[in-house]
């Protein structure tokens, strides 16, 4: 027997997924986790999932992680004492970042300081041009000076960004030798590997989060590799990308700044996927916990991406998954503004003290109190019994921060909670969606998360989202992204080739470099050169214009042309259709090569329910009142693990099972698929 | 929820608005993030100088969102009336579009501000605007950027729009198009950003409309005059806790690009129970160049800072307007009358009113106020042709400077500040875009005003020009006035503009000047810092220690303005910088 394992390390769980490969069934198991040291819990979550599911450790094929060492060790400003080099004359261009402040209205809200202080930036003499010639040659003895002065400093850690490397990267090249001598024991990031990509700030910016966090990425990952030798694991570690794919811990120890959006990077992956399974791909997937809400959308089946994304101020112009998040979760705390308006969040009650009802010493009202309040949450426990709550104390703590203040009957002001937290929630879909012209009307909503399933209903009919899918486990559904992940690297090349220089040649030529480091990249991670598959794209320009368009096309059809006519002509194509308008007669010019490489795994075929059984009548629990529309009315209660394939359960009604509770709302339908997703809809579909 | 039920009174209750001041603003956002989106130009792509906003049937702002830029807070709204006076109600029809861009008599801050206005129609009726406004890199006139000195008649500043209708029932007049474009130097740019206003304001109807299905008519209708009172209720309870009484301020400008003879700008700010007066009467008779203002740009000024002063997260509409009313005079700078000329009003003079009002605020909340930022948007407009394209090219850049120090912390250094927030053109951009060769861009050493907090640092960015010839605009002040300092605190340094001709000799360019410059000519833009707060021998001596180790301070100005003594190590001497500061009391 074959065996994947999946681990995701989040702030208060780790989620570990053992995926058997051959039956197509998965377990999962919830450890808390060791924010101190949290490859612990990650070793001995998977041991005890071993133990538990009598698994040899031999038998694990493959082991992918998902991790926020990357992203804490930016958030606690913990990373390595970076030194940089930078053409001379730019030694401030990390600092003054776009030179804009980040709150239009609210001036104390200053820059985030950048990762190497400006005694630690160096500048280096030497420049290149746009053209990729060379202005003035790099300096050899004076550079050689400042690497000696640099050693005895101690630096140790390097991050190289000098202008113009995207098109010529030999002075980059050439420091690095010379650092090697001098400094044989730096760890070097040059931007010319990490992003060959043109705009000096955004380069750099990635470059020095790379350099900042790969010492503490480098230990963690050893240590970990270390823990799976221990359980005698054969299989070599994974890790998850941004971009949704996966690379070798080896590749992760040099190109560490590609984990940074790990961990919300396989939550957005499971939606996906969840979806997928069911046979839809336009997918808009919401993982809602304690404290924030995260959206991403897929269409086509495709994640949409984002070009560049920012933690904790830091930029990083790296393709990810664009994730939303909004602090929207079941820890929300509800108060009322100064103009007499219900608020809800960003402020959150967290794990400590928690809604009200968890009985810890909270007193502000949480929309985890609101939901008790309208029997949306079963009144007296939660996690399938295992956690006692206080219902009495959801409503005093209503009545006091709400009801009161705004002259509200205790269920009105519960109400009101829950309308202005999907509201929140629908904003952070709306972005997503509507603003990047997508239409929530051709979508699914996948809804997971502890809270997820609560929301989900309403969200949908807010949103005239016409389907919402509850995954089976939605507690840990994010984990589930990891093990049927991919390899993939994303490359990128600036080129700047105006029109009339530009020839088909010199573009098969560059995407060949792309296509053998890629497959090399592969090859190093054991991933065979027949499973690789390349999506290709070009972002072109009209000469003069300050920036691109993306143009999508494929490697087979590009064997076809004669030259890059059909690249432009599909250009002006797409700028018709973005822009309304096009001109045949104007200039063009290709400013990027895209190129994604992707190494397919033998794809995890998740299980499906055995056999038919149609009639909910078993799993209901008898029911109780829930407070939506404007009134209570009876709801039927079930257990989540007695509903079957085919049944259908009509609301109201909730569905119970340990790790979160879903609504369905008069008029909807809930129906078990063979997968066993609830698939809630419209009995009458508008 | 359920819908509205047209006949019946509506009731207002709390979580409703909630929910519709998030739906209504959300039409707002996602029509900024249309226009953004589908824009042609840089400006407005990236620079993000543009908005778009909701109105009511009568022409009250209800929601207007923002990304680039407080300049055009207020400004929308007279745009909005001026264009509904011209072409009232009855005489619009579904998927009409009116443009305009006259701020005479009441309208956009500059020429370059175009506002597109439609109607939105629910079944027959019309029921509410929505506008946008972005700002045109070129609307013509004497030099490129249409923003350029050597100017003194509105005329002269670029092509006049009234409010016309662009679009009717859908179809656009090719013929006003081509009147236009005809007068523009890039008018692909100008065609493209107009269809992506367009397109924008189409967004605006259809959500709108769309909530007008959901909730019903009236209750939208209702709900929009709610946000509003929201607004205003949020506003008045923060004035309501300002002390009472009048404070006075005046700042200058550097003259206007034809005289060098300063100009006053003076501000009275009375609290009177919930209500704000901003009152700019006393300021000085209006010049003969371009940096006169019309009032709804002063306005602007006032409801930027009372909002960044008082509540930053307030939703911005006529609601937050009610409670502050701004007084000027016809006839001075305040409020030019026809035909003076404006077009730098924007960039020059709406810092300075933000520094004389931020004078007089600081007599009233000091802890939410700041010392003088950098106070000018540095504005520098090249344009010419292109040797290596043979084409026309446009370089359009405004340079941030240094922040004033707060009550608390220290001024950022090289950011934008107050009315404009518009980002950099990265250094590899300019280079493969124009014939220009960057020679250096950083931090300006020295030039933070001292203090226990001190002011950010001013920026500096030096360029060689490789073009035949360019005609150079700079749009900039605070060259002889520095910004200043507040409670003991230091002023910053000035700024300048050099220039290293090609024989190399070397000029000094004036702060508001449009000229010719030829090949190999280095230009050297300088912005000033930022003001500090308080004395400066308060403050840490390890922070002050702090700035010379970055080099942004040298050791002589550590002891002679923070008297602080470093010995060769650049380690502190505790006590002999005990004994300095002791020495100065």
């Amino acid at each position: 027997m074959s065996v994947r394992i999946g681990v995701d390390v989040g702030g208060t769980f780790t989620d570990i997924v053992c995926f058997d490969e051959q039956e197509g069934d998965f377990r999962l198991l919830k450890v808390t986790s060791t924010p101190d040291r949290p490859s612990a819990a990650v070793v001995e979550g998977t041991r005890r999932v071993l133990n538990q599911f009598e698994v040899a450790g031999g038998s694990v094929g493959f082991f992918i992680h998902g991790t926020t060492v990357a992203t804490n060790t930016i958030l606690e400003r913990k990373g390595a004492e970076v030194a940089l080099l930078v053409t001379a004359g730019f030694r401030d261009v990390p600092y003054i970042m776009r030179q804009d402040r980040p709150r239009l209205y609210d001036y104390f809200q200053q820059r985030p300081r950048p990762l190497i202080p400006r005694e630690r930036r160096f500048e280096v003499p030497e420049r290149m041009l746009y053209t990729g010639q060379v202005s003035r040659p790099l300096q050899e003895e004076p550079t050689r000076q400042l690497l000696r002065r640099m050693r005895d400093l101690e630096i140790r850690d390097i991050a190289v960004c000098l202008l113009h490397s995207y098109v010529n990267p030999s002075h980059e090249r050439t420091l690095r030798e010379w650092i090697r001598q001098e400094i044989p024991e730096a760890r070097v990031s040059l931007s010319s590997d990490i992003l060959p990509e043109f705009k000096e700030f955004e380069r750099l910016s990635t470059t020095a989060v790379n350099a900042y966090v790969l010492p503490s990425v480098g230990s963690y990952l050893q240590r970990l590799e270390e823990g799976l030798d221990s359980l005698k694991i054969p299989s070599g570690l994974h890790i998850m990308q941004s971009n949704g794919g996966i690379m070798t811990s080896e590749t992760a120890q040099s190109h560490c700044v590609h984990m940074v959006l790990s961990g919300p990077a396989a939550g957005a992956l499971s939606g996906l996927v969840l979806g997928r399974k069911a046979g839809l791909d336009h997918i808009i997937s919401i993982d809602v916990g304690g404290t924030s809400a995260d959206v991403a959308v897929a269409r086509d089946g495709n994640l949409h991406f984002a070009e560049e994304s920012e933690i904790a101020g830091q930029v990083l112009k790296i393709p990810a998954i664009e994730i939303n998040t909004v602090g929207a979760g079941g820890g929300s705390i509800a108060w009322v503004d100064s103009g007499g308006a219900l608020q809800v969040g960003p402020q959150s009650a967290g794990a400590h003290p928690g809604p009200a009802c968890y009985k810890r010493g909270g007193s502000r009202p949480t929309v985890t109190d609101a939901n008790v309040v309208l029997g949306r949450l079963n009144a007296s426990h939660l996690l399938g019994g295992e956690m006692a709550i206080d219902a009495e104390l959801s409503a005093k703590a209503i009545r006091e921060g709400v009801a009161a203040p705004l002259g509200l009957e205790l269920v009105e002001a519960a109400e009101g909670i829950i309308r202005v937290i999907n509201a929140v929630m629908a904003k952070a879909i709306r972005r997503l969606s509507v603003e990047k012209g997508y239409d929530p009307r051709e979508f699914t909503l996948v809804s997971f998360g502890g809270g997820g399933p609560l929301h989900a209903a309403e969200l949908a009919a807010d949103l005239q989202i016409p389907r919402v899918l509850v995954p089976p486990v939605p507690g840990v559904s994010s984990a589930l992204g990891l093990i049927t992940a991919d390899f993939r690297h994303d490359y990128v090349r600036t080129v700047l080739w105006k029109q009339q220089q530009a020839s088909l040649d010199q573009f098969k030529a560059q995407l060949e470099e792309m296509q053998s480091a890629a497959l090399a990249q592969m090859e190093k991670e054991g991933v065979a050169s027949g499973l690789v598959a390349f999506v290709t794209a070009s972002d072109l320009r009209y000469e003069g214009q300050g920036f691109s368009l993306p143009v999508t096309f494929d490697l087979e059809e590009m064997c076809g042309w004669t030259d890059l006519d059909p690249l432009i002509q599909r250009f002006h194509q797409r700028h018709q259709e973005t822009y309304g308008y096009h001109d045949r007669q104007a200039a063009t010019e290709v400013v990027n090569l895209r190129l994604a490489a992707i190494g397919r795994l033998s794809p995890a075929t998740l299980g499906r329910l055995p056999g038919r059984q149609p009639d909910p009548g078993p799993a209901r629990e008898g029911s109780r009142k829930i407070y939506v529309d404007g009134r209570f009315t009876d709801a039927n209660i079930y257990r989540r693990s007695g509903l079957g394939w085919g049944s259908v359960v009509r609301g109201p009604a909730i569905v119970e099972q340990l790790d979160s509770t879903t609504l369905v709302l008069p008029g909807q339908q809930a129906e078990t698929d063979q997968f066993g997703n609830l698939i809630i809809t419209w009995e009458n579909p508008q | 929820m359920s819908a509205g039920n047209p006949s019946a009174q509506v009731r207002t209750d709390p979580v409703t608005l909630q929910v519709m001041t998030n739906a209504i603003y959300s039409v707002a956002d996602e029509m900024v993030a249309a226009l953004v989106r589908t824009s042609f130009s840089t400006n407005i792509k990236d620079r993000r100088d543009c908005s778009g906003a909701v109105f009511t049937r009568d022409g009250q702002l209800v929601a207007q969102g923002e990304v680039g830029t407080p300049l055009h807070l207020g400004v929308m709204l007279p745009a909005v009336q001026t264009a509904i006076a011209a072409i009232p109600p009855e005489t619009l029809e579904p998927e009409d579009d009116i443009i305009v861009n006259t701020p005479y008599p009441e309208g956009p801050g500059h020429l370059n501000d175009v506002t597109l206005v439609s109607p939105v129609f629910d079944g027959p009726h019309l029921v509410a605007y929505v506008a946008n406004m972005s700002h045109h890199v070129d609307v013509g006139g004497f030099a490129p950027g249409s923003m350029a000195f050597g100017v003194w008649e509105h005329f002269q500043e670029g092509l006049q729009i009234p409010p016309l209708k662009l679009v009717k029932r859908g179809r656009i007049d090719e013929d006003l198009v081509r009147l236009i474009t005809a007068n523009l130097r890039t008018p692909v740019e100008f065609r493209g950003d107009l269809a992506a206003q367009i397109a924008a304001n189409n967004v605006g109807e259809e959500r709108l409309q769309g909530l007008m299905g959901k909730y019903g008519r009236e209750s939208v209708l209702h709900y929009m005059n709610e946000i509003m009172d929201y607004s205003e209720r949020r506003l008045s309870a923060a004035i309501g806790q300002l002390p009472q009484g009048s404070f006075s301020s005046e700042d200058f400008l550097e003259g206007d690009g034809i005289s060098t003879e300063k100009i006053a700008i003076r501000v009275t700010v009375t609290v009177e129970g919930s209500e704000l007066v901003a009152d700019f009467r006393e300021s000085d008779p209006q010049a003969l160049g371009p940096i006169n203002c019309r009032p709804p740009s002063v306005k602007a000024c006032a409801y930027y800072l009372a909002k960044a002063l008082l509540d930053p997260g307030l939703p911005p509409n006529s609601g937050a307007f009610r409670p502050i009313r701004v007084l000027t005079k016809p006839g001075t700078l305040m409020e030019v009358q026809f035909p003076g000329a404006l077009c730098n009003a924007n960039i020059v003079t709406t810092q300075r009113i933000v520094d004389a009002l931020m004078g007089a605020f600081l007599q009233i909340i000091p802890e939410r106020a700041a010392a003088a930022c950098s106070g000018t948007m540095n504005l520098l407009n090249i344009g010419g042709r292109d040797p290596r394209s043979g084409s026309l090219f446009n370089y359009i850049e405004t340079y941030g400077g240094g922040q004033g120090a707060l009550v608390d912390r220290d001024g950022t250094s090289a950011v934008q500040m107050h009315m404009t927030n518009t980002r950099n053109a990265p250094v590899e951009v300019i280079e493969s875009t124009y014939p220009f060769f960057i020679h250096g861009y950083g931090l300006v050493s020295e030039s933070a005003g001292a203090g226990e907090f001190r002011g950010g640092y001013g920026m500096r960015r030096e360029f060689e020009i490789e073009a035949d010839r360019v005609t150079v605009t700079l749009s900039s002040d605070r060259f002889e006035l520095a910004p200043w300092g507040i409670f003991g605190g230091g002023s910053a340094s000035t700024g300048n503009c050099k220039v290293v001709l090609p024989d190399g000799s070397v000029e000094q360019l004036p702060s508001k000047v449009t000229r010719v410059l030829t090949k190999g000519s280095r230009l050297i833009s300088t912005t000033p810092g930022g003001g500090g707060w308080g004395d400066p021998c308060q403050r840490p001596a390890e922070q002050v220690r702090q700035d010379v180790v970055q080099e942004l301070l040298s050791r002589e100005s550590a002891l002679n303005i923070y008297g602080v003594v470093l010995d060769d190590n650049l380690s502190l001497d505790l006590q002999a910088t005990a004994e300095e500061r002791a020495r100065r009391g």
